[in-house]
């Protein structure tokens, strides 16, 4: 029993994780109806540059100016990979979706060729600091991802909420149509969330790094499960991502110590199809004209 | 060659509506609608926009399932069945707009009608077997004969991005009838037809008439209904208001009232 | 469904196509070419070097796994970045039989679309109503389970060193043009196959059923036939690519068959826009084998080039006017 409590824990931890990657997905795929198959690869440099330029090999910087940086470059890098695929995404969704592809593979290239195929470790400033709560072990590390994740969201929620950008991605959402109609730039909201989605990959993708390391594919295999997360949440809906997200975190980590620890991407098909078969749209889908 | 229509035996029975009722949430769309649609008849099924004409139709080809009321063709109960099934009975339907495959051939389009009665397996889909090829070629022959009885045999392998709607429309039809059914629905054949193809449409429906068919025509455009229909039932904010024969209709005070001024095309 | 890289399917009147006239011309055209060109590849081995005619008969099976992708599209609809597990699926089988059973790839080939083609069933069939992203999605963990499940079995599937594929299929032929002529043949085989399955009433009613699902499922094809059958031939026809690829190359391992060799087959697809034919998805199959062996030294730059190259054709096409696009890819199949 206390193996179970402490695999849920662990799980809801890297739950939080994937439920930031989902989100991110999620996000571009309201706005704009295209499946950012990139994601993961563009985390992934993300990463790589933070690393890249605290560990000598771009620069020797401290952490706050490294990832500042890092930021400043994923806006662009965004900006660049929605530019390329902009003329394909009001004629077909499917189109843009591969097209992402193209984007991701071109990112994993372009981190291959800068940063090797090596595995590195990348040290986040964080207190080595652990405490024991009844038969729980919580560390220093697992409530930096709650607080991350809890404010991220948090400041996403209210960004869409309550900002001018936040309604106008609601509105584009729910109906892209009469949002244009209106007058409302579609072009300004899918931006948006092109940039927000990016930032949230990299914020996750730093605090993966502890558990898996990182190399110019593990970024990517973690957004695996993000794409699980999102599809078992329902791609329709920012809410089904966090509840997707924890729940893929708790079962692959059960089945993981109590089945069979290698088969992870198994579970994670299985796990997609059972639940599609029940719920076809996602768990929390939001009813409503998707244009798939 | 098999025919799979379980009611292919050329019966005439009526395909008849009881006490129909649907409701959406709280709106209810249809109320306690009965009718007959006879064999060997073409019938008209009329009304204003929002009477219920679609949803209706869609209870007749197993898109929607009504809460109440039964559906029977001779003895059979239909409501419950899907549109693959009925197809299985022999029905068959046209669609507003074109639902023809771009990717093939008018002809090609028409021997789809004849797919559920067909036997090639997969085997004759992958090898040029000689049964297959028979099969193939009775299907071409008889897809023909069906463009030529809609007056369009010369279209036959031309591509549907080709040809304009009138056209289409009577492509589609053919497709419809190919297969022998015991019940043809069409749903607003006339939509989007000029008057020269409404004409054409009008001739071609006219031949369509058979001893064990029930054809039922929903329809917007006074004239076809009026030139084609042997019986017209009216409908009105979802119940029957009125049936008869055209001239009937055409004096009834009550449908005179409902349409004043209302003859679109 | 999609309207993937094709144009949408209205119908209207004013759409500019050629007429009925010039097809039977243009049909000619690519006929004869298409023959000039494969007595053009029944000739080469006899002027190409033994590189050469290795490296052209791996693109031979890659074009044919490329074709099983293609055809999902074309007649599915669907887009999957799974097709590497039926290839494994495939060159497994024929590793294993020869492996057991002691049989060569003239046995072990029917044997490898069987087996693709049932797991093509087993997949579809919790997936059959899924599509769009939720498919491609599914079929992206699929891609992902295999390799585990390849690795578990170790002692079966030869683990991460994978197993040798070293039997003569035809007695007479050096090795090197059995590794030749065989995926040859195969590939003409299977478009062979798929120009007469094109004239088949299944096909017309998978084509219909892509367009209007309605209209089909009112003259009795149900969706869920649709999809089941599509895969289960999209699956075998990538299973055959995987048992020829793994006779060509002589060896199968997990590493040949990851999500970026799903991936791949999909580049390889859309540059090939979806062709069926035998230039088409050997330009495809060029694509994919040529360009790792031309950088060979520089591995980083494959996945920019494929990435590049699958932007270039997507967004190329997308910027053709409307009857070139109609004729490159919407055409007749």
């Amino acid at each position: 029993m206390d193996d179970f409590i402490g695999l849920v824990w662990a799980g809801t931890i890297s739950g939080c994780l994937y439920a930031m990657g989902a989100i991110g997905i999620v996000l571009i795929f309201k706005s704009s109806n295209v499946v950012n198959f990139a994601h993961g690869n563009l985390a992934g440099l993300a990463a790589f540059l933070v690393f890249g330029f605290t560990a000598g090999i771009l620069g020797n910087m401290a952490w706050g100016p490294a990832v500042v940086l890092t930021l400043v470059i994923m806006i662009a890098v965004m900006v660049i990979s929605y530019w390329l695929i902009a003329p394909l995404v009001f004629k077909s969704d499917l189109t843009s979706t591969i097209a992402t592809l193209g984007v991701g593979l071109i990112a994993q290239g372009l981190t291959q060729l800068i940063f090797g195929s090596n595995i590195v470790s990348l040290d986040l400033p964080i207190p080595s600091w652990r405490m024991q709560l009844g038969v729980l072990r919580i560390n220093a590390y697992d409530l930096t991802v709650l607080a991350v994740t809890f404010a991220m969201t948090g400041a996403l929620y209210l960004m869409i909420e309550r900002t001018r950008i936040g309604i106008a991605f609601r509105a584009v959402s729910a109906h892209p149509f009469a949002s244009r109609v209106c007058g409302l730039n579609l072009r300004r909201v899918h931006l948006f969330s092109w940039v927000v989605a990016g930032l949230l990959g990299l914020v996750a993708s730093l605090l993966i790094v502890p558990t898996t390391f990182l190399s110019s594919t593990s970024v990517a295999s973690f957004m695996l499960q993000a794409f699980g997360a999102a599809v078992v949440g329902g791609f329709n809906s920012l809410p089904g991502a966090v509840v997707g997200g924890i729940f893929i975190g708790v079962i692959m980590n059960l089945l993981s110590f109590y089945v069979a620890a290698e088969f992870s991407n198994t579970y994670l098909l299985l796990t997609i199809l059972l639940v599609l078969n029940v719920f076809p749209k996602g768990v929390l889908a939001v009813r409503g004209g998707s244009r798939v | 060659m098999k025919h799979a229509n379980a009611a292919a035996t050329r019966s005439t029975d009526p395909l008849v509506v009881e006490d129909l009722s649907l409701s959406f949430g709280g709106i209810r769309v249809l109320q306690g609608i009965g009718l007959r649609m006879e064999s060997g008849e073409i019938t008209g099924l009329i009304g204003p926009n929002g009477a219920g004409k679609t949803s209706f139709f869609n209870c007749l080809t197993g898109l929607y399932t009504p809460q109440k009321g039964a559906i029977r063709l001779g003895g059979l109960r239909l409501e419950g069945l899907r549109p693959p099934q009925r197809a299985a009975l022999g029905f068959s339907r046209s669609f507003q707009h074109v639902a023809l495959c771009p990717e093939l051939s008018i002809i090609e389009n028409v021997m789809i009608g004849l797919d559920r009665q067909s036997t090639a397996g997969w085997l004759d889909a992958f090898l040029p077997l000689p049964a297959g090829n028979r099969e193939r070629a009775q299907n071409r022959e008889r897809a023909l004969a069906a463009l030529d009885r809609l007056g369009i045999a010369g279209v036959a392998d031309d591509s549907p991005t080709q040809l304009p709607p009138g056209l289409l429309r009577l492509a589609e039809i053919a497709r419809a009838v190919v297969g022998d059914p015991r019940v043809l629905l069409l749903d607003e054949p006339a939509a989007g037809l000029n008057s020269v193809e409404t004409a054409d449409l009008s001739a071609a429906l006219k031949k369509l008439r058979a001893e064990h068919l029930v054809l039922v025509v929903v329809e917007h455009d006074m004239d076809l209904i009026m030139d084609v229909c042997d019986t017209i039932h009216v409908l009105n904010v979802g119940t029957l208001l009125a049936s008869g024969d055209p001239g009937q209709v055409r004096q009834n005070p009550d449908v005179v009232r409902v349409y004043l001024g209302d003859e679109d095309e | 469904m999609s309207d993937v890289i094709l144009p949408n399917e209205t119908l209207s009147r004013d759409a500019r196509t050629s007429g009925a006239a010039p097809e039977p011309n243009r049909r000619r055209w690519s006929t004869g070419l298409g023959i000039l060109g494969l007595l053009a590849l029944l000739a080469l081995p006899l002027v190409a070097g033994g590189y050469w005619t290795f490296t052209l008969g791996l693109c031979f099976a890659n074009a044919i796994a490329i074709i099983s992708v293609s055809f999902l599209v074309r007649y599915g609809g669907e887009v999957s970045i799974g097709h590497g597990v039926f290839m494994g699926a495939g060159a497994y089988t024929v590793a294993l039989m020869e492996k057991y059973f002691a049989l060569s790839l003239l046995a072990s080939l029917p044997v490898a679309a069987v087996v693709g083609a049932l797991l093509g069933l087993v997949f579809a069939f919790p997936s059959r109503h899924l599509s769009g992203i939720y498919l491609a999605v599914a079929t992206m963990a699929l891609a992902l389970a295999l390799p585990e499940v390849l690795l578990h079995f170790s002692t079966v599937t030869g683990g991460y060193g994978g197993l040798y594929v070293s039997l003569d299929a035809v007695p007479l032929l050096s090795k090197s043009a059995q590794r030749y002529y065989l995926p040859l043949a195969a590939l003409v085989a299977v478009v062979l196959l798929l120009r007469q399955f094109r004239r088949s009433r299944q096909a017309m009613a998978l084509l219909l059923i892509r367009t209007s699902a309605y209209a089909a499922e009112s003259f009795g094809v149900r969706r869920s036939w649709a999809r089941l059958s599509c895969m289960a031939l999209s699956a075998a026809i990538a299973a055959i690519g995987g048992a020829v690829l793994a006779f060509s190359s002589s060896t199968v391992s997990p590493n040949s068959f990851t999500l970026w060799t799903s991936i791949f087959l999909l580049v390889g697809s859309v540059v090939s826009l979806y062709s069926l034919s035998v230039v088409g998805s050997l330009l495809g199959g060029l694509f994919l084998t040529l360009v790792p062996l031309l950088l060979a030294g520089a591995g980083d730059w494959v996945p920019i080039l494929y990435g590049a190259a699958l932007l270039g054709v997507v967004l190329g096409v997308n910027g053709l006017p409307e009857s070139l696009r109609a004729r490159l890819g919407g055409g007749r199949i």
